[in-house]
């Protein structure tokens, strides 16, 4: 292989920070009781989640990666576009913003997000915090991060930065 | 295993100068595939384009409405998983909803290659050559993310494709392993199923790629018969008595699909099982002879099945005869 990728389970202080991650996006009980392997890959260390029966495969030569990635594990844990589903559909209290149908298109091309684009957001998040973007339906689009507080954050300028976009499985498809 | 040689004559002449083909390649079309001059017009039209409906992520009717609403016009397959996209005003690979991985683009020969292998939720599952992961992510679909799918690509540059396919589909019972098919034998495994969607030459995809019409050449049939037959072997190698194997291409040659197949019987102790589609496989090729029951392997041509050009064959492995594992 002409990267280095190694795959292993989490140390427990890596544990704790990726409980604390889950605790900040509502998301603790749900993977409380699942399995995680961590990839090295590159500079970064990415967390899989696994279904238990696949664990014996850790060790195998030449794994490249296994289950689904949710996010890498740096001092805190910075979540993954899969991960923003499992947040959408099992947490109750996350940070959103919701936009409407042409800021959609817009930041699926990478765009940012004006004030005026966005219909409804949660009342908790402050200024640098990372927002899920969601659809008029509630599907989620992407991660933001705030450029204001909350009750400032649908001033007509950019107030929310792309983190990153579903746009990015065609763009890396290209 | 060397390309066949079919005789040149006034009909393959005329037919590659009327359709823009080669005529070695129309001499041996007129060998094995019916009604010939349907086919090339066929491979002149534009293909029809079909999605499959990821249950992992959405429930079928909820996509048909979405679908309607954005104009895409679609119809119903004989797979309850694929959809035939009928009309659209926008691209189907660049929605929303392709990209939250509510549907894959992917032919229903393909699709139907999957549903074949007949895996459950409990199967150690091999995918090799998994790249760029349809059928991954469909076996994944069928097994309801559980059981286990080790997919193989040897190839680094593909791997991040399939990465990404299996991350946009949300897949999770899923290795991928940066190995070629003949390493999978050193790692001691087992499997209840594998699929074995071998490398090809591609003349089945002539109306996607029309480049295949011109790069298509007799070296390339060869080199991929020799690795097929390898790969098939290895594959045979690795499954548990009784285990089926699934054996794919979207090649029309039958030295790339029944010759293939019919090389296991020596080695191994096989039966091939019958599918409920397609025309029948081959089992006589100009003078030569292959085992009858590869009439239970299934072709599928353009301009009959309205899917790309397609061999399937599903392989029951009781076991290898004489010291072949």
């Amino acid at each position: 292989m002409d990267q280095k990728t190694m795959l292993r389970n989490l140390e427990n202080d890596e544990i704790t920070r990726l409980r604390r991650g889950f605790n900040y996006w509502g998301i603790f009980s749900y993977f409380k009781d699942k399995s995680f392997v961590l990839r090295e890959f590159h500079t970064n260390n990415e967390i899989y989640m696994i279904p238990p029966n696949m664990k014996k495969f850790v060790h195998l030569r030449e794994m490249y990666s296994m289950g689904i990635i949710i996010g890498i594990l740096k001092k805190n844990f910075f979540p993954s576009l899969p991960f923003l589903y499992y947040v959408c559909k099992y947490s109750k209290s996350y940070s959103y913003v919701i936009i409407n149908d042409h800021a959609t298109e817009l930041f699926l091309y990478g765009r940012n997000l004006f004030g005026t684009s966005i219909l409804e957001t949660s009342n908790n998040f402050k200024e640098n915090d990372l927002v899920i973007v969601l659809n008029k339906k509630l599907e989620p689009l992407g991660l933001g991060i705030t450029r204001f507080v909350n009750k400032q954050i649908k001033n007509n300028r950019i107030t929310i930065t792309n983190a990153y976009d579903l746009g990015y499985y065609l763009r890396k498809e290209q | 295993m060397n390309c066949i040689k079919f005789p040149k004559s006034s009909e393959s002449k005329k037919l590659a100068n009327k359709y823009s083909f080669k005529e070695w390649m129309i001499s041996r079309y007129l060998n094995f595939i019916p009604d010939i001059e349907n086919f090339l017009i066929t491979l002149n039209k534009k293909p029809t384009a079909y999605i499959r409906i990821n249950t992992l992520k959405i429930e079928p009717l909820l996509l048909e409405q979405k679908l309607v609403n954005k104009n895409i016009e679609s119809k119903q397959t004989i797979s309850k998983y694929v959809l035939e996209v009928t009309n659209s005003n926008v691209p189907i690979g660049a929605t929303q909803e392709y990209l939250s991985g509510y549907y894959y683009i992917q032919d229903l020969s393909s699709c139907l290659a999957v549903e074949s292998l007949d895996v459950n939720e409990n199967h150690l599952v091999l995918d090799m050559a998994a790249s760029p992961g349809g059928k991954t992510t469909f076996l994944a679909q069928l097994m309801k993310n559980n059981g286990t799918i080790m997919a193989i690509e040897p190839n680094p540059i593909r791997l991040e494709r399939l990465h990404l396919n299996l991350s946009r589909c949300g897949v999770i019972n899923t290795c991928i392993m940066n190995i070629s098919g003949s390493k999978i034998k050193d790692y001691n495994l087992k499997f209840d199923r594998i699929l074995l969607d071998a490398p090809c030459s591609c003349d089945g995809i002539i109306q996607k790629d029309r480049k295949r019409k011109k790069t298509y050449s007799e070296d390339i049939i060869d080199y991929c018969s020799t690795n097929q037959a390898m790969l098939i072997k290895d594959a045979a190698k690795v499954i548990k008595p009784g285990g089926l194997l699934v054996y794919s291409t979207c090649s029309l040659a039958p030295e790339e699909n029944e010759l293939v197949v019919n090389s296991l019987f020596n080695d191994f102790d096989i039966t091939l099982e019958s599918i409920g589609f397609g025309a029948d496989g081959l089992s006589k090729i100009g003078n030569m002879e292959l085992n009858k029951s590869l009439k239970n392997s299934k072709r599928l041509y353009p301009h009959i099945h309205n899917t790309s050009g397609f061999y399937i064959a599903k392989i029951r492995v009781h076991g290898s005869k004489n010291n072949a594992s």
